[in-house]
Order: structure tokens, then sequence, then C-alpha cells
């Protein structure tokens, strides 16, 4: 029980100490406002990417099982042992304007990607995709077979048994998958700072605000991380009580 | 009706070719596109590191992992760059190593309680809990840490530093308990106990009812029939569960650098307001770093890929074993 | 129009010598004890498992040949199914069930759903219709799963064992359906039962494997 009290106490203590008076007037500023819009449109965008490039991904992983998708499931599942600063630093080793497929880029099409938006993004979806993948493929597993066959029998096509059988079969751990690599991409720092850096207005989101501000401000840092973790944890806690009855039904 | 003879000669599987309409191959082909696609991004990323780190290696060899300072070079040239990584190295593991000593003994009582004392709802809830818990972002944390952590924790570095300060890891050179490893380590230990916790708990709720129920009716306790059924079932759940938290913990980045001194010096004594560890490093003097410290830091990154890969592993090929056993 | 098959089935290492030709109008009753391999004759007669030695054909096209390396796979092969476990899509609508294997063809929305709300009629169903498929009782969720294979308008038709989840009040009116269903059926029957008295009085003739 005491243990317990361990883990709740630090929430229970940040509610606490958090200057209500002030709630709103600290979270109302330029800054905050700017990196709230940029966290949400990039998270937003790097869940739909993990999500497009992860479930086709995950559906294949289900579906063989060689050595080449073993070797493959190993290197998806990497970013998720790879401490996140490390992963950005990764990434600018190849994207960078000095990174080996970055300089191709550049010189091919003059698109550079790092401290963009798009890097941004890419951090996250790095990160937070192997989440999903796992989260879909062990769904993917589970799925019945024997329906696959009967869909076949009656006519359908490969595509059409995996967007009207399969897909819908799996759709509460789809769905789980990717709201858990949102709160992922929501929640990134280590690889977006590293790969995009940290610009008001341009790549700064909230995570990164936070820990700009708390270099000068602890207690308006310590307001808008609660209020981050407000949005994190009801959007969560949602997920799990539509999945729950979702699943009860 | 003839009845052919049973052979049992052609009974291996065939391959079979299925010729397809051009939808499903445009389908197909999307699908295997991405999928390689993202496959080939993450296989090259990492193969890029590791091209990137070896030029430092190749250019420090052993004295990158032994040699503590990291230093560019001067403009006039007076002095070459010098790049090591062994304080932050030793800092990483020291930290690590206090989140593990003190989150461990939490966790499997949570594991312990959640599993075989919590009523129903009640473990509902809190699993709920812990999972968000450990969904929260690390910033969070580091916030938390250092408003709110660190005043407490500097009380108990104090009480630690007056009663055994004659052990010499809680010695303190000067008296400043501010931003230690001590702190960095208590803090990092809330943020990994519920991926232990989850773990273990997985492994106990497996362990063999009849053998608990059997001790139950041989008189023992609930807690005796813990003891000598559950506690050495669950062990290696409970390694596994250790060495994925110490995996998170040798990476954390931006929870340990608000509540730790960064100082380039090997220290132990965890008491004291210098450490350091790769990752936070790492963030830190990334963005004012030429391209040849560019190349330190990845190589540094390198070596913090390869620590908590070999962590990782070890976790997964134990919890593997406890799988099949059980 | 006929099916042949000629060769060996089985899934691992068990293996069944079938030789059977079956003709349109025909309904073949096979019989057998459990686990001889009836449900694996029907599965390899769909193409959810391939033969392992010898071919199989219809009308004149060879739908798998171990020899020839010739395979068509299920959606090619016009060919229906009423699983023993049924496997009606649970996400679906009654209506939505009976319409996928004209919709997999191709076939208009409207139309589907008029050939469909017939075929629920047909096996009196069409009560059913608006239902979700996961809360069907047993005997309902039979009448829609042979009206699902019918509605596919197959060439042949492969029932493994439809009388055998329903209670005996139900299983009498259940069978004179198919009796229906089946005098009407011009392509190629084949049913699977344990049950003599189904094979008798629905079969024209059976084999009995094993």
């Amino acid at each position: 029980m005491l243990a317990i009290l361990f883990v709740i106490a630090p929430l229970l203590s940040v509610i606490i100490r958090v200057p209500w008076s002030d709630f709103w007037s600290s979270l109302n500023t330029t800054a905050v406002r700017q990196s709230l819009v940029i966290s949400i449109q990039t998270s937003l965008i790097a869940a739909l990417l993990a999500a497009v490039l992860g479930i086709p991904l995950s559906w294949w992983l289900a579906r063989t099982n060689s050595k080449v998708s073993r070797v493959i499931r190993t290197i998806c599942i990497a970013p998720m042992v790879l401490p996140p600063v490390v992963a950005g630093i990764a990434l600018l080793a190849a994207f960078g304007r000095r990174g080996v497929l970055g300089e191709q880029l550049f010189n091919l099409w003059g698109i550079s990607l790092p401290f963009t938006k798009t890097a941004v993004v890419l951090a996250q979806v790095f990160v937070s995709m192997p989440f999903l993948i796992l989260a879909v493929e062990a769904a993917f597993r589970q799925t019945d077979e024997g329906l696959e066959d009967a869909a076949r029998t009656l006519g359908a096509s490969p595509t059409r048994i995996f967007f009207s059988v399969v897909i819908p079969s799996v759709r509460p751990a789809l769905l789980a998958g990717v709201v858990l690599a949102w709160a992922r991409s929501f929640g990134e720092f280590g690889a977006s700072i590293t790969f995009a850096g940290s610009f008001p207005g341009r790549t700064q989101t909230l995570p990164m605000s936070i820990y700009e501000i708390a270099s000068y401000d602890y207690r308006q840092a310590l307001v808008v991380s609660v209020f981050m973790m407000f949005v994190s944890v009801a959007v969560l806690a949602g997920m799990r009580e539509s999945w729950a009855s979702g699943r009860t039904r | 009706m003839k009845l052919l003879p049973v052979s049992d000669t052609e009974v291996s599987p065939r391959i079979l070719k299925v010729s397809r309409g051009t939808a499903d191959k445009v389908f197909r082909g999307v699908v295997l596109a991405g999928a390689m696609f993202s496959v080939a991004v993450l296989g090259l990323i990492c193969a890029f590191l590791l091209y990137r780190g070896f030029e430092i290696f190749k250019d420090f060899g052993f004295s990158f992992f032994t040699s503590s300072r990291w230093e560019a070079a001067a403009d006039d040239g007076s002095s070459p760059a010098h790049y090591g990584v062994a304080a932050m190295l030793v800092g990483s593991i020291v930290v690590a190593t206090i989140a593990v000593v003190l989150a461990v003994p939490f966790a499997m009582s949570v594991a312990l309680y959640l599993e075989y004392y919590a009523p129903q709802f009640l473990k509902r809830t809190l699993v709920s809990i812990l999972d968000l818990v450990a969904s929260i972002p690390s910033v969070i944390w580091g916030i938390w840490g250092y408003t709110i952590l660190m005043p407490h924790a500097m009380g108990w570095s104090k009480t630690l530093n007056h009663w055994l300060g004659w052990i010499p890891i809680f010695k303190v050179p000067v008296p400043i308990f501010e931003r230690s490893p001590f702190i960095a380590g208590t803090l990092l230990a809330m943020m990994i106990l519920p991926i232990i916790t989850s773990v273990t708990r997985e492994v106990y709720s497996q362990a063999p009812r009849d053998q608990v129920d059997a001790a139950y009716g041989l008189g023992s306790t609930k807690w005796g029939a813990i003891k000598t059924v559950v506690l050495p079932f669950g062990k290696s759940g409970l390694v596994g569960g250790t060495m994925l938290g110490l995996g998170r913990a040798l990476g954390e980045t931006i929870a340990v650098y608000l509540v730790l001194n960064l100082v380039f010096k090997v220290n132990f004594h965890i008491l004291a307001s210098v450490g350091g560890n790769v990752a936070s490093m790492i963030a830190t003097k990334f963005g004012e770093a030429g391209p040849y410290e560019l190349k330190a830091l990845m190589a540094a990154g390198l070596v913090l890929f390869l620590l908590t890969l070999g962590v990782n592993f070890l976790a997964s090929a134990i919890v593997n074993r406890s799988k099949k056993i059980a | 129009m006929s099916l042949s098959v000629v060769g060996h089935i089985g899934k691992g290492t068990h293996t069944i010598p079938i030789d059977v030709t079956v003709e349109a109008g025909e309904v073949l009753g096979i019989a057998g004890r459990n686990g001889v391999g009836k449900t694996t004759l029907m599965e390899t007669i769909a193409g959810i498992v391939p033969l392992l030695s010898g071919s199989l054909s219809f009308d004149g096209v060879t739908w798998d040949d171990a020899s020839q390396k010739v395979w068509k796979s299920p959606e090619q092969r016009r060919c229906a199914v009423v699983f023993q476990d049924l496997r009606l899509f649970p996400h679906m609508s009654v209506l939505q069930n009976v319409m996928f294997g004209l919709r997999s063809r191709g076939i208009s929305k409207n139309e589907a759903q008029s050939t469909a709300r017939m075929k629920l009629d047909l096996v009196s169903a069409e009560h059913l219709v608006h239902r979700k498929a996961m809360g069907l009782s047993g005997g309902e969720a039979q009448r829609v799963a042979l009206a699902r294979a019918i509605a596919a308008e197959p060439d042949v038709l492969l029932l493994d064992e439809p009388l055998s989840a329903i209670d005996a009040g139900s299983r009498e009116q259940l069978r004179s359906v198919l009796a229906d269903v089946l005098s009407a059926f011009p392509g190629v029957a084949l049913l699977v039962s344990h049950d003599a008295k189904d094979l008798t009085s629905l079969a024209t003739r059976t084999l009995t494997l094993g």
C-alpha cells in the first residue's frame, strides 16, 4: 500500500503545488500557444504517418514467419530501446546537411530536413512507430484466419479482405496503437530537439517549450507541464474507457 | 469408385503461384514498398550511426572510453580537440544503478500487492493508473523533480551524509547537495517503477495457482506461500523487468539534465553535486557543436546505444527463458 | 459441368486417396468417422488447402494440379462454402454478410442488396436482415451462412455439417429448407454429414471416406 503512494504521490503533489491562481495567465503566452499548436499538428501527423506505414508492416510481420521477417521485426523495434537523443543524432547522421542521405537530398532536390517541422514529425514517427507496430502486430496475430478463408471462397480479393474483414476485426487494437503512438509523439523530446532543434514558432513543441521556460521560470514550467499531463492523461484515459466498453459489448 | 494406393512420396508443401488482378498488385506493391521503405530507413539510420561513430573511435582509440575530457579544439589551434566519455559513462551507470536499487523493492511489492492482496476493483484502477504514469512525458518528470522532489531529497541527502558519511560513496567534498546523482537516481526510480512493475506483475500472475493453493493447504500463511512459490517463480520476470527499467534509466535525457549538475569528472560520491549522463550530455553539447564535435557526440550516442541494446538483449533473453519454463 | 478430384489430399502427415467425379445437379454426400478428412476434402476443393498429389478440375478447367504446378486461388474458383463453424463476419450485419460475395465480384450495391434479400427469403431468414451477425442463434446463423453461400452464385456448393449445430426442433425445418435449396441449385453440391438421415434425405449418392 505504501508503494502505491510512492507512485501516486508525485501526481498529487504536482497538483497541490501548482499556482492555480495564475494558471491561465501562465498558459496564455505566445510561446506556449505557438508550441501547443505545433505539438498538436506534428503529433497528429506523426501518429497518422506511423499508422499508414506501420499497419501494413505489422500485417506483413504477423503473416510471415521467416528469418527475414524476424530480422526486420528486430530492426523495427530497435528505436524502442534506442535512447531518444541517440535516435535524434542518428537521424541527423542520416538526413543532416552533411548526413549520408541528407547530402544527396540537398544536392538533388534542394531539400534540407533538419530544423524543420518535417524533421519534428520524422523524429516523432521514428520514436513512436515501434509501439504501434508491437500493439498492432499482436492484434493481427490473434485474428481468425478462418474468416479470411471464408472471404476468399466468396471471391474477395486480398485487398478487399484486408479492408473489410481484417481491419474491422482489429479496430480496437488499431485505435489503441494509434493513440499510443500519438501520446509518444506528443511527449517526444530527445529525438526532436536534436534533429529539429527548438525554434519558437517553427519547431518548438510543447515539451521543448517547457524545457526552455524551465531555465528561467520553474513555476510557469510547472503549470505548463501539468497542463500537458492533463491533456495526455485525459486522451489516454478516454481511449481506455471507449476501448473497454467496446470489448464488453 | 476405385481408391488410389496410399503414397507417402509427395507430401512436401508446394509453392503456390498465384495470379492476381491489377488492383491487388498495386495494393501489394504499396504495402510492400511502405514496409520496405520504413525498414530501410531504420536500418540505414543505425548503419550511419555506426559509420560516423567509428571515425571517432579510430581517432581517439581507447582513450575515448577512459578519458573524461570533452574539449573542442581551441580557435587559435594551440590545443587539439579531445573527447572522452568516461565521466558520462560512469555517471550514466551510477545514476541508473541508484534508480534500479531504489525502484526494484517498490516495484516488487506493488506487483505482489496488485496480484495477491488488492481487491479486484482497486487492482484494475491501479493498473490503469500505472499505465498512465508510464506515459507521462519525461519533461514533466524533470520539472516535478526539480521543483518538488529536490527540496525534499536534499534533506534526505543531508541526513544520509550526516550518519553514513564515513562510507565513501556518501561522502561529499563540498557540502552542496543540489542536483546530485542521488536526486537524479531517485527521480529515475519513480519513472521506471511502472515498467518494472508491469513486467514483474505479468510473470507473477503466471505463477502456478495450484502450487500456491497447495502451500496454503499445507497451512502456510499467504506470505509464506508467496515466499516459497511465487517469488522463486517470478525471479526471472523481476530481473527482466529490472533490465528494461535499467535500459530506460540509461537513456533518459531531459529529466536527468534538469536535476543533475553536468560536470566532466568521474564521480562516485552520489550525494555530491557532480555527475552527468551520456544522453543529457549529448542534448547539452549538441546545440553549439561543430562538425567534428558532432561526430564525437554521435560516437557517444553509439556507445550509449550499444550499452542499452546489451541491457535490453539480456532482458529479453531472461524473460524468454522464464516463458519457456512456464 | 462436372467436378473431379483425383489424387491425395491431406494436411501434414495424414494423407487420404481420393478419386471422385460429381456431375452438375448431383448432391454428393460425404460420410466417414471424425478426423478422416471430410473437412480437408472441402478445403481442398475450395482452394484453402492444396492437393498433395493428383489434380482437381471443374468443367474442363484445372483448378489445382500438383505435378503441373497449376493453382487457382479460392477467389478464382466460384466455390462457396458453408463452413462447419459458419465463419460469418461478426462485425457486419446479416445483409452485409450475404451481400459480401456479390460485392466482391463487382456487382452494384443495389443489385447485391435485392439479391441478398431474395436469398435470405429463400432460407426464411428475411426477418434477420438488419441484425448483427454476432448475436444470432445457432439456427439463425446457419440460415444466414447458407444464404451467403448461395448468394455468391457459385458453381460448386460445399456444405460442411450444415445441420450439426442446431437443436432437434429446428433441425427438421432447416432440413426442408436445405432440400429446397439443393434441388434448385444448378451446380455441383457436396454435403458432409455424420448423420445418415441427412445423407439419405438430401444427397443423391454417398461417398464414405476412410
